[in-house]
C-alpha cells in the first residue's frame, strides 16, 4: 500500500514540475498569445484537417502481436515458478512459444510483414 | 539474500523524482558532448540544455488551427511522467522507492503508456506530419515491444522473482550479462526504441519534417525532450539493474556503482544518436519478428534450462 | 516588471548561443545556401526543418512567386522571439547571420513587435537589408492583407477564410477515395516542398497520401528570381573535379540526413565546403578523407538494408525517362538508391583524381535535360510507397531546382501568373512525358 502512495506522489511531482515549466514559460514568454497557425506543410496552407481515418497497413500485425501480448500474462506467472517446477515447466511453455512462432512463420510467408 | 535490499524510507520519493529530472539534464550535456557534428568547445556543449530551455521558455505561446488540445497535452506529458514512474521501482545501490514485488510487470506496464503517449502529441496538433510521426511510433513498437517483454522475463526467470532488488540480489555472485548477453543488448535497444532515439528516431525522423515534434514549441518541445531523455536514463539504470549487477562493485558504495555503469550504459545509448541511420519500420518490422524474437526466445531457453536444472536438483 | 524583462534579456542572450535556422533557398540562392550552413554550424546553430522550433529564418535568393509565398507561411509559422535574414550574397552571408542572432539575443521583448517591422505592409525589408533595398513584391492570390488587421504584438495570421466552410478552423475534413486494394479510404492532399528539411527547395510534389503511402504524385518546379545560375556547372580543369565532387557530397549529405544519418551528413557537408574554399588543398588528402567516408558508409549494413532495393531504374527506365548522369550509370550497380548513393561517392573520388566523369555533363547528366529526367523519374516511382520511401527515392535522385530552372522547364517567371499553375509550356519538350512542368503518374491501381 505505501508503495502505491509514493507512486501516486512521484506522478504528483511529475504534474508539479509540468506546472511549474508552463507557470515559468508564461511569465517569460514575449508578445502575446498567438493566433492559431495553420500546421506545416512545407509552406502550404492546408485545405483540410490532418485529423482523419489513416489507414495503417500493418494492422494484420497487431492480431499477431495481440497473441504475444496476452501470452505474456503467462509468462510472468510462468517465471515465478519455473526455478520450482523443473524441466516440465520449460517444455510446456516452449511447445507454446512454438506454436506463437509457428504462427508468426505463417504470417510472414503471407506477406504480413511486408505491406509498403 | 534479499537482506541486501533496503526499502527506502517514505520520503525518498521526493528525492528520487528531482534525481531523474536532474539526471535527464545532464544526460542532455552528455549528448551535446557527444555529438559529432560541428567543431564546438565544451562549455557551449554542457550548457546546451540551458540554451534549449531558455528558447522553449521564451517563445511565444503557439497553437495550430483546430487541434486536439486535450490529448495533446496528454501525449507532452506522458514520456516525462512514465519515466519518473517507471524508476520508482528502479534500485540506486540496493535500495528502491518502491518495491512493489512485482516490478519488472510496472516497468513493463509503464512502457507500453508510451505507446498512447508517443501517439497523442503525435495526434493531438492535427498537423499530416506529426500525425504521421505519431503512427510511426506504433509501427516501431509492434517490433520492439515484444523482444522487450521478452528480455525482461529472462531476469525473472533467472532470479525466480518479479521485484527488482531481488533481481539485483540474484546476481551478487555473477551478473547476469553472463548467461543472457543477448537479452541485456535486446533490452538496452528497446530502451532506445521507446525513447524513440538514435537508429529508433524514426517517429521524429528529419523526412518528415521532425514528425511528432513538427508543432511542438515553447514548454511542450521541452517537455517532451526532457521526457526522450529521463527515458534513457532510466531505461539506462533499469539496464544496469537486471543485468549488471545493479551496485555490485568492489571499493566504491553501491549507489555510486549504480550511477557510473548507468552513465556508461547511457554513454552508449546517446552516442548511438548521429551515428547510425534510422531504421525503416518496415525493415524493423521484419528484423525484429523474424530475426531477433527467435533469437531472444532462444535465450529465454536456455536461461530457464539453467533455472530448472539449478532449482529442481 | 523591470525583473521579468531582465530575465527574458537573459534567456535571450543564452537562447542566441544555439539559434535554430530554418533556411530556405530560393533558386540561384545555392552559393548563399552553403555560406549560410557552413556559418550556422560556426555559430553553435543547427538547422532545422521545423518552424515552430525555429527562431532564424534565412532566405537565401530571392523567392518570388509560390515560393514567396511559401516564406511568408513559414514565417507566421514561426513563434516569436524570431529575425529574418535575407543573403543574397554569399560572401555577406556570416555577417548578416551574426547580426541576425545578435539582434535576436538583444531584443527579446521586440520579439513580436519585429514581426511588424519584417514585414510592415506585404513587404519583407530586412533592417541589415536595406543598404541592398532588398524587397519584395506583394503577391497575388493568398496575399498579407490578413496582417494589416494584427493587434499590437502579436501576430496574426489571415487565410483561414478558404471556401466559408463552417468547419473547424475553417478546414474541411479529408475526403476519401479508393486504395490500391479497392477499399475506400480517407486521403490527405500533402504539398512535399517547396521548403522542407533536406530538399532540393523550390521543387513541389503533391502527393495524395493514404496513411502514409503515396498513393499519386503530381511534380511542380516552383518559378525563381529569374536570373539563377547553375552553380554546380561552374569551373574548368581541376577546379571542374573538386567542384563536380563538391556537387555529389551535397547529394550525398541530403541523401544521408533523410536516411536519418546526421553525423555522416554533416561530414559529407563539410568535406564539400572543403573542396569549394580551400583550393590549395592537395588533391591527396581530400581524396582521402572522402575515402574514409566512403569506407564508412558502405560498411552500415543497416543504412544498406534501408536503401538496397528501393526506388530502382534499371536500364529500360534509364532510356525511357531520358536519365543521363550518375543516375543513370548506376543502373550498372543495380539502380536502386543505394547504388545511385555509391555511384555518387565512387564519381566524386574520380572526379577528384581525373576530372568529372562525363566533363560534357554536369552533376545531374546533360546540360538542360539531367534534373528534368530525375524529377519524372521521382514521379514515375513515388506512388506506391510509403512517404519514408518516397523521400529516400527523391533525395536519391536529388534534382537540381537551378538547373530545372535555367533550362526554363520551370516556366513561369512571371511572379503574377498564378503559382506555376499555368506556367508557359512552349519551352518544349525536354525528354519529359507531354513537355510539361506537371508530371501525373496517376494513382495506383
Amino acid at each position: 500500500m505505501g508503495d502505491f502512495v509514493s507512486i501516486l506522489a512521484a506522478l504528483g511531482l511529475v504534474l508539479l514540475a509540468a506546472v511549474v515549466v508552463l507557470v515559468a514559460h508564461r511569465l517569460l514568454t514575449v508578445g502575446t498569445t498567438s493566433e492559431p497557425v495553420a500546421p506545416y506543410l512545407s509552406g502550404a496552407r492546408p485545405t483540410e484537417h490532418a485529423l482523419s481515418r489513416y489507414h495503417v497497413r500493418w494492422y494484420t500485425l497487431t492480431l499477431l502481436f495481440l497473441a504475444f501480448d496476452v501470452e505474456m500474462l503467462f509468462m510472468y506467472a510462468w517465471a515465478l515458478v519455473v526455478a520450482e517446477m523443473g524441466a516440465g515447466a520449460v517444455v510446456e511453455m516452449f511447445v507454446f512459444l512454438g506454436l506463437l512462432m509457428a504462427g508468426v512463420v505463417y504470417a510472414w510467408r503471407e506477406g504480413a510483414l511486408r505491406w509498403v | 539474500m534479499t537482506s541486501l535490499v533496503q526499502q527506502a524510507p517514505a520520503w525518498s520519493v521526493l528525492v528520487a523524482v528531482p534525481l531523474v529530472l536532474c539526471a535527464a539534464v545532464l544526460a542532455g550535456s552528455l549528448d551535446a558532448v557527444l555529438d559529432p557534428r560541428g567543431e564546438l568547445p565544451l562549455r557551449a556543449r554542457l550548457l546546451r540544455p540551458v540554451y534549449e530551455a531558455s528558447r522553449s521558455l521564451l517563445v511565444q505561446r503557439r497553437s495550430t488551427t483546430a487541434p486536439d488540445r486535450l490529448l495533446w497535452a496528454v501525449g507532452v506529458v506522458t514520456p516525462l511522467l512514465v519515466a519518473v514512474l517507471m524508476a520508482q521501482v528502479v534500485p540506486l545501490g540496493f535500495a528502491v522507492v518502491s518495491d512493489l514485488g512485482v516490478g519488472l510487470v510496472w516497468f513493463n506496464a509503464m512502457d507500453v503508456l508510451l505507446w498512447a503517449g508517443w501517439w497523442l502529441a503525435g495526434w493531438g496538433p492535427n498537423s499530416v506530419y506529426s500525425l504521421i510521426g505519431g503512427y510511426r511510433f506504433l509501427a516501431q513498437a509492434l517490433a520492439y515491444e515484444l523482444p522487450l517483454m521478452f528480455a525482461l522475463t529472462a531476469p525473472a526467470v533467472a532470479a525466480s522473482s518479479l521485484s527488482v532488488p531481488q533481481i539485483v540480489a540474484a546476481q551478487q555472485g555473477r551478473w547476469f550479462i553472463v548467461q543472457m548477453p543477448l537479452a541485456a543488448v535486446v533490452f538496452a535497444a528497446a530502451v532506445a526504441a521507446f525513447a524513440a532515439w538514435g537508429p529508433f528516431a524514426h517517429p521524429v525522423g528529419q523526412d518528415i519534417a521532425g514528425g511528432l515534434l513538427v508543432e511542438q514549441s515553447g514548454p511542450a518541445r521541452l517537455l517532451l525532450r526532457w521526457g526522450q531523455y529521463a527515458l534513457l536514463v532510466v531505461g539506462s539504470a533499469m539496464t544496469v539493474a537486471l543485468f549488471l549487477g545493479g551496485g555490485a562493485g568492489p571499493l566504491l558504495p553501491p549507489w555510486l556503482w549504480t550511477l557510473l555503469k548507468s552513465a556508461a550504459v547511457l554513454a552508449v545509448l546517446l552516442a548511438m544518436r548521429h551515428r547510425m541511420p534510422v531504421w525503416r519500420p518496415d525493415r524493423l518490422m521484419r528484423l525484429a519478428w523474424l530475426v531477433v524474437l527467435p533469437l531472444v526466445l532462444a535465450q529465454l531457453l536456455v536461461v530457464s534450462v539453467l533455472a530448472a536444472a539449478g532449482g529442481g536438483s | 516588471m523591470g525583473l521579468r524583462t531582465s530575465a527574458q534579456r537573459l534567456l535571450a542572450g543564452w537562447a542566441a548561443r544555439r539559434p535554430h535556422v530554418l533556411l530556405v533557398t530560393a533558386p540561384g540562392g545555392t552559393a548563399a545556401r552553403l555560406a549560410v550552413e557552413a556559418q550556422a554550424r560556426a555559430l553553435g546553430g543547427v538547422l532545422t526543418g521545423e518552424p515552430a522550433d525555429a527562431d532564424v529564418l534565412v532566405v537565401a535568393g530571392s523567392p518570388d512567386g509560390e515560393l514567396a509565398d511559401a516564406v511568408g507561411v513559414l514565417w507566421s509559422q514561426i513563434p516569436a522571439p524570431k529575425v529574418r535574414v535575407d543573403v543574397l550574397d554569399s560572401a555577406r552571408a556570416a555577417a548578416l547571420l551574426s547580426a541576425g542572432i545578435h539582434r535576436l539575443a538583444s531584443t527579446p521583448d521586440a520579439g513580436a513587435e519585429s514581426t511588424e517591422q519584417v514585414e510592415p505592409m506585404g513587404e519583407h525589408v530586412h533592417q541589415q537589408e536595406a543598404e541592398m533595398g532588398h524587397e519584395h513584391g506583394g503577391d497575388g492570390g493568398h496575399g498579407h492583407g490578413g496582417h494589416t488587421d494584427a493587434e499590437q504584438g502579436g501576430h496574426e495570421h489571415g487565410g483561414h477564410d478558404h471556401g466559408g466552410m463552417q468547419m473547424p478552423g475553417g478546414l474541411m475534413m479529408a475526403d476519401r477515395a479508393p486504395d490500391r486494394d479497392g477499399l475506400k479510404l480517407d486521403v490527405l492532399h500533402v504539398a512535399l516542398g517547396p521548403v522542407l528539411p533536406a530538399w532540393p527547395s523550390g521543387l513541389v510534389i503533391d502527393v495524395e497520401l493514404q496513411g502514409d503511402v503515396v498513393q499519386g504524385a503530381e511534380v511542380r518546379v516552383l518559378a525563381g528570381a529569374g536570373d539563377a545560375m547553375r552553380f554546380w556547372a561552374d569551373g574548368t580543369g581541376v577546379a571542374a573535379g573538386r567542384r563536380r565532387a563538391a556537387a555529389h557530397l551535397d547529394s550525398v549529405g541530403r541523401l544521408l540526413e533523410v536516411a536519418g544519418w546526421s553525423g555522416a551528413a554533416d561530414r559529407a557537408r563539410g568535406q564539400r565546403d572543403v573542396l569549394l574554399t580551400e583550393t590549395g588543398e592537395p588533391v591527396g588528402e581530400a581524396r582521402e578523407e572522402l575515402r574514409r567516408l566512403r569506407r564508412r558508409v558502405e560498411r552500415s549494413w543497416g543504412l544498406r538494408r534501408s536503401l538496397a532495393g528501393l526506388g530502382r531504374l534499371g536500364h529500360g527506365d534509364v532510356s525511357r525517362l531520358g536519365l543521363s548522369g550518375p543516375a543513370a550509370r548506376a543502373a550498372e550497380r543495380g539502380g536502386d538508391v543505394w547504388a545511385r548513393l555509391q555511384t555518387w561517392l565512387v564519381e566524386a573520388d574520380l572526379a577528384l583524381s581525373s576530372g568529372p566523369v562525363a566533363p560534357a555533363e554536369g552533376p545531374r547528366g546533360r546540360p538542360g535535360r539531367g534534373s528534368d529526367a530525375l524529377v519524372a523519374a521521382a514521379a514515375h516511382l513515388m506512388p506506391g510507397l510509403d512517404l519514408g520511401d518516397a523521400r529516400l527515392v527523391v533525395a536519391s535522385l536529388d534534382p537540381d531546382p537551378d538547373d530545372l530552372h535555367s533550362t526554363g522547364v520551370a516556366g513561369d517567371r512571371d511572379p503574377h501568373s498564378g503559382h506555376g499553375e499555368n506556367g508557359h509550356h512552349d519551352e518544349g519538350p525536354h525528354g519529359m512525358p507531354g513537355g510539361t512542368n506537371h508530371q501525373h503518374d496517376g494513382h495506383v491501381a
